[in-house]
């Protein structure tokens, strides 16, 4: 530590943090439950991020995107956690695998209900899923998902074309479950 | 365009993010195409029931004891963190400069014979590993953890500027790439917290290989590390080699997947140029 400056008091830092990072914590918290789905993985998530997120707050510039900056350390510490699972989603002979497994594109079916959407999207892999939610349910664009998630924007759109395939082919699973959309043709594609 | 392609850039369109001629000749397919309209129209729905949909449950919503539990605890790190940063910054950073004083008239001592000085790794690399393996496994896991698995992240930063970042690059990058020849980038410098230690981490890469210089800054220190002088030990661990010095009491460490001269080499350059006066 010797001669190391410190360009504000942690006093200041921690004004700073309180008031650009605290705010946040729910919508972290949101989004650690649909990483985990249990909330006390979630907890601890989401607790893991903010303590770092502190520790390494002298590398956020106050003022830019620090939802975004929250949510790139708590994805980085995610995939620490479930790091054979990242290994196994970053061969991308995975990907042209699913993609080529989705043989048609059904329509959407008629009258879905909140819970048919979440069973939905419940079933689609992580990779896909993830990338969906941060850009369709978050809004963050693709430049930004890939900082979070930490891949090339080419690969961040090509998961969120194939995600949002694979949600319609799960809805219309879903929809047949509950009977829903029977009359609804399937389209080649 | 076919009802086919219209599926297949249905989604772009919905996010607007298609070329305005594409735009044109997709309202011109749907304009004829009532089936298309219709997929177009559910389509949009979805997309804002998901948005709805992925919101609403409660069980999403944080605990407001967690979440306050969470905040002080936050709190209280931070200010116990002040404390002690004060406690070196004031109390320490006197005598230390003055100690640094009395260490700097010894080093000139040591890099005077620097050249006649022969690192002795044979036999002092077994009294390192085993008094350092916690050390070394945990600056080798940071590099591993931060430099490589967030090399991308590191990559899109490295024009990101930051009072740490222009301190290290004045101290140790700039010295480094004076003395070494070849690509040596600068892509960033912060505290890495890492198993109860907190290192400085500075994030090089030399020629593609990311090298990564380890300071440690707070944590246990093992008591071999008063011993070791001016000596640089080598280790290889994982297919990454690891160059070990200590300056002022404090233990460095340089790893990279580069060979083992090169690796050195940097470690070499940085115990000679490292003043710990900015």
């Amino acid at each position: 530590m010797l001669g190391i400056k410190w360009s504000k008091s942690l006093e200041e830092r921690w004004s700073d943090f309180e008031n650009e990072a605290l705010p946040f914590m729910p919508d972290l918290y949101r989004n650690a439950m649909r990483l985990t789905r249990k909330e006390s993985d979630a907890e601890d998530l989401v607790q893991e991020t903010f303590f770092q997120a502190l520790k390494s707050f002298n590398r956020y510039e106050v003022g830019t995107n620090c939802k975004a900056w929250l949510m790139m350390i708590m994805h980085n510490l995610n995939l620490k956690r479930y790091r054979k699972i990242r290994t196994m989603a970053l061969v991308d002979d995975g990907e042209e695998t699913i993609a080529e497994t989705i043989p048609f594109e059904p329509s959407i079916p008629e009258g879905l209900t909140d819970e048919g959407i979440i069973s939905a999207m419940e079933k689609i892999p992580e990779r896909f899923r993830q990338v969906v939610i941060l850009a369709d349910v978050e809004e963050y664009s693709y430049k930004e998902i890939s900082l979070i998630v930490g891949i090339p924007v080419g690969t961040v759109m090509s998961r969120i074309h194939r995600g949002r395939k694979l949600l319609r082919i799960e809805l219309a699973e879903v929809a047949k479950g509950f009977n829903l959309g029977q009359n609804q043709r399937v389209a080649g594609i | 365009m076919k009802c086919r392609e219209f599926r297949e850039i249905a989604d772009t369109y919905l996010h607007d993010e298609l070329l305005v001629e594409t735009n044109m000749q997709v309202h011109t397919h749907m304009e004829s195409c009532p089936d298309c309209r219709k997929e177009f129209g559910r389509r949009r729905e979805l997309k804002q029931k998901l948005r709805l949909a992925m919101n609403s449950p409660k069980e999403l919503e944080i605990k407001p004891h967690f979440e306050n539990r969470l905040k002080a605890e936050l709190r209280e790190y931070a200010m116990q963190q002040a404390g002690w940063r004060r406690f070196f910054t004031v109390r320490l950073m006197v005598p230390s400069m003055a100690s640094v004083v009395i260490v700097a008239a010894i080093a000139m001592g040591i890099i005077s014979n620097w050249n006649s000085h022969r690192i002795d790794l044979a036999n002092q690399r077994s009294e390192f590993t085993s008094s350092y393996t916690s050390l070394l496994n945990d600056a080798a896991a940071d590099h591993k953890d931060c430099a490589l698995e967030k090399q991308t992240m590191w990559d899109s930063m490295s024009k990101i500027e930051s009072a740490e970042k222009t301190l290290y690059s004045e101290k140790v990058v700039k010295p480094l790439q004076k003395q070494l020849s070849g690509n040596l980038e600068y892509l960033d410098a912060h505290d890495c917290p890492y198993a109860g230690r907190i290192f400085t981490h500075i994030i090089l890469r030399d020629n593609g290989h990311i090298v990564s210089v380890l300071i440690q800054n707070f944590g246990e220190v093992p008591a071999m590390a008063q011993n070791l002088g001016d000596s640089i030990l080598l280790e290889k661990a994982n297919g990454l080699q690891i160059a070990g010095f200590q300056k002022d009491n404090q233990p460095f460490f340089v790893i990279s997947d580069l060979t083992e001269t090169d690796n050195l080499r940097i470690a070499r350059t940085i115990s000679d140029v490292w003043n710990p006066i900015a």
